[in-house]
């Protein structure tokens, strides 16, 4: 039987199950068949970037994803392993476009972050509460449409105001995101490119 | 010229006055408009305006009453309904965001349904097409009727499964994925012929293929699934005499010769944040009509009147040149956008002479 990782990287989702429970009694841990899984992810993107995989094939890697985490997932919470980052996520106020948002958050949790996803159209106000209640190092915002990228100033306001900027990095993903508007957005990345979005929160919990 | 007259001398490239204009804006920017020209009919914004063309869409059967879950606020008696959360005759939940502005689709009925049990709304109910042939008769002669036939396949069919569901589907699940296109060809096609027996000269139709960095779906499920039915859906209608115009978002260019070769007569909206309008004009302006081309994401919001003067200029002075462009917002018009810069936009537009 093939990998997990090569049924991920084949989007072979009717087979994902069954493959993770073929490397579970072949004595490989959650743990060790999430890596291979991660690894898959990573391929993904690779192709993705390359221009080898769409839009769609993404998507279908996050759903087939999914599958795995299913069988996955009961195991690795009575296994307590901890947790690479976690991160508070979700689209920002005024827009409510959710794809480009729940690729980085099911690529995220696949690399093992605990992702808390506030969904769409959320105000400031609940990314600092959910990052106070969770103690979160990492914020990501997403913004497709441009007239909503300024609200993203009023979460970093917000996070301020609670005393907790000096420990989250923030990123902005989205359309119409440019690298060099982090700077006027008082954030630290800004992205438009969801795998490169993955590549820098991974860099910033390694760090 | 006659409005008319002048979209159709574009789409053919016989000689033209000035670049034809278009637009569509959402409830509060036309009140908006509608204070800044001091009129209380939408009309006269379109005419002050120059906007050459009209639309006329089906609406739903007079024995349809939506179920109003959270009404939306009540901008004017014209527009009362329009954000409100909702279920349409689809069965689709259409919600409202907190802001008012857009809605999104969050129950879907074939999550829930067999397609075999999921009977699609009457196409002949009573009450459907009165209102667009009414509105197709004042315009006769005098403006370009569009008949509005949003959603195209792929939204439609996305509305009614879910979204990932049926990205899923398009995969997995070859059979379904048939059964449904085919099903919606067949409803849609009947949709866009009544609207051309109302009196259509083009039907607009829509699928957003694309996204600000490429293709949303990967190539070879577009040309399975799709352009085939692309291509019957458009023949048929252009066996009436209708042109076709095709909106999808989006960097599309891989398959910009494949909308050509299903029958598109016009592409909208060539959004130059992703694709140059110039490169595009020189691939494919032989065969198609460029529509759109002026940045909803960029000049409109942010600019100032001179860098949206300037964008209309360029545009018409480096894709102009021998018809085949029509000038419109790259989307819908929000309230973000200026009404100064609008206003501004189509000023531009009918000044500038398109070059010889």
């Amino acid at each position: 039987m093939n990998t997990c990782r090569d049924v991920l990287v084949n989007l072979e989702i009717g087979g994902m199950q069954d493959s993770v429970r073929a490397a579970l009694i072949s004595g490989l841990s959650p743990t060790e068949i999430l890596q291979d899984l991660e690894a898959g992810m990573q391929e993904v993107g690779a192709r993705f970037q390359r221009g080898e995989y769409f839009f769609s094939e993404l998507i279908m890697a996050g759903e087939t994803m999914k599958e795995a985490l299913k069988i996955l997932k009961p195991l690795l919470e009575s296994s307590q392993t901890k947790a690479k980052g976690k991160i508070v996520i979700g689209t920002i106020q005024g827009d409510l476009h959710d794809i480009g948002k729940d690729i980085v958050s099911t690529m995220l949790a696949s690399a093992g972050f605990e992702v808390h996803d506030l969904g769409i159209d959320v105000p400031p106000e609940s990314f600092s509460a959910k990052v106070k209640e969770t103690g979160a190092d990492i914020v990501g915002v997403s913004a497709l449409l441009s007239v909503t990228v300024p609200t993203i100033s009023k979460v970093v306001e917000v996070i301020k105001l609670g005393g907790m900027r000096d420990r989250v990095k923030i990123i902005a993903g989205g359309a119409a995101m440019r690298p060099e508007y982090a700077a006027n957005l008082g954030i630290d990345a800004a992205v438009n490119d969801a795998i490169e979005g993955v590549k820098i929160i991974k860099k910033w919990a390694t760090s | 010229m006659k409005p008319r007259d002048r979209v159709i001398n574009s789409i053919e490239r016989s000689p033209i006055d000035r670049v034809p204009l278009d637009g569509w804006f959402r409830p509060e920017t036309m009140i908006r408009l509608r204070e800044y020209f001091k009129t209380d009919r939408s009309e006269e914004v379109l005419r002050a305006l120059g906007i050459d063309i009209r639309d006329i869409r089906m609406d739903p059967p007079e024995s349809f009453k939506p179920e109003y879950i959270l009404p939306a606020q009540r901008l004017s008696k014209d527009f009362e309904s329009l954000y409100a959360t909702m279920f349409d005759e689809w069965g689709i939940k259409r919600e409202a965001g907190s802001t008012d502005e857009y809605w999104h689709f969050t129950h879907h009925p074939l999550e829930h349904v067999e397609l075999d049990d999921y009977a699609f709304p009457d196409i002949d109910a009573p009450g459907r097409f009165e209102r667009a042939r009414e509105l197709a008769k004042q315009y006769s002669g005098e403006f370009l009727v569009a008949g509005n036939a949003t959603l195209g396949l792929f939204e439609e069919a996305w509305a009614l499964r879910g979204y990932r569901t049926f990205i899923r589907d398009l995969y997995t699940n070859e059979t379904f994925v048939n059964k449904l296109l085919d099903r919606l060809l067949i409803w849609k096609t009947e949709q866009c012929k009544r609207l051309i027996e109302c009196g259509a000269d083009m039907i607009l139709t829509s699928d957003d293929l694309g996204m600000q960095t490429g293709l949303m779906l990967a190539p070879p499920i577009i040309r399975k699934y799709f352009m085939p039915r692309y291509r019957l859906w458009f023949s048929e209608l252009k066996k009436k005499g209708a042109y076709i115009f095709f909106h999808t978002d989006g960097k599309v260019e891989p398959i910009i010769p494949d909308l050509i070769g299903a029958g598109i007569d016009v592409l909208n909206p060539v959004q130059p944040d992703c694709m140059d309008p110039v490169v595009i004009k020189e691939l494919y302006g032989d065969r198609i009509t460029i529509h759109g081309t002026i940045s909803v994401q960029k000049t409109l919001p942010f600019g100032t009147i001179e860098e949206v003067r300037r964008e209309v200029e360029t545009r018409i002075m480096t894709v102009g040149r021998g018809g085949g462009l029509i000038i419109a917002p790259t989307h819908t018009v929000d309230k973000h956008i200026p009404i100064e810069n609008i206003v501004g936009m189509y000023r531009a537009a009918m000044q500038t002479k398109i070059p010889d």
